[in-house]
C-alpha cells in the first residue's frame, strides 16, 4: 500500500498496517518524538490501532542526540 | 543546574530561576514543565529528547514545543532551519547526530541554541498580539 511519510512515498506492508507496522518496517536509527497522520498527531499509545489507508501523508519527527 | 544558575544570573541579576537538581524522566516531566508556557528540550541523549517532546504533546495539547534535532560538527549553516510541525519546532538540520567523530561544538550548539530562544520568542510575541 502507497502512502506518503515526510514527504516521500512509501509502500508500506501488510494488508491492514499499523502506525506501528510502518514504524517497525521503517526500522528508524533515532527515536521517534511524534508521528502525524493527515495532520493529526498520534499517541504513542494508538501506535498499534492507528490503521493507516493507501495515499495517508504521515509525518515521523526523530530525535538526533546532541544538545 | 546550580552552576548553570549562577551563570544566568551574572547576565541578568533578575531572571527568576526555580533550579530543580533531579533527573528529568516520563513521570516527572509533567509536573516539573506541566504549567509552562513554552516547553524548550535541550537534552543530550535522543532517547530522552523523544521522551519529553512525547510526553508533552501528549499531555499538554496547548503548550508549544521547542526542540532541537541535528546540531553536531561543524560546517553547513544553510542546512540548519527550523521545522513546525503544528506546535511542535525543531531546530537544527535534522541529519547531524553526535558521535565520536561529530562532537557537539560550540558554534553549531550556540546557533541552534539561539533559534530555539528566537523562536520562543517569536511564539510569546504572537501570543501578546505584538
Amino acid at each position: 500500500m502507497k502512502i506518503q511519510v515526510n514527504k516521500k512515498d512509501f509502500e508500506v506492508l501488510g494488508e491492514r498496517p499499523s502506525v506501528a507496522d510502518l514504524l517497525e518496517q521503517m526500522a528508524p536509527r533515532h527515536p521517534v518524538a511524534a508521528v502525524k497522520v493527515n495532520g493529526a498527531f498520534v499517541r504513542r499509545g494508538e501506535y498499534g490501532t492507528n490503521i493507516l489507508k493507501g495515499g495517508d501523508r504521515v509525518i515521523v519527527v526523530h530525535m538526533l542526540g546532541g544538545g | 543546574v546550580r552552576a548553570l544558575r549562577e551563570n544566568i544570573l551574572a547576565i541578568d541579576p533578575e531572571v527568576v530561576i526555580e533550579a530543580c537538581d533531579l533527573r528529568i524522566d516520563a513521570a516527572n516531566a509533567l509536573a516539573v514543565f506541566g504549567d509552562a508556557d513554552v516547553l524548550v528540550e535541550a537534552f543530550d541523549r535522543a532517547e530522552e529528547k523523544a521522551m519529553l517532546v512525547q510526553a508533552m504533546m501528549e499531555n499538554r495539547p496547548e503548550m508549544p514545543v521547542v526542540s532541537a534535532s541535528g546540531l553536531a560538527g561543524i560546517g553547513g549553516n544553510n542546512r540548519i532551519r527550523t521545522k513546525r510541525y503544528g506546535r511542535l519546532y525543531v531546530c537544527g538540520d535534522g541529519e547531524s547526530a553526535v558521535s565520536a567523530d561529530n562532537p557537539p561544538l560550540a558554534p553549531r550548539v550556540g546557533v541552534v541554541a539561539n533559534m530555539q530562544a528566537n523562536q520562543v520568542l517569536e511564539i510569546l510575541w504572537k501570543r501578546a498580539g505584538r
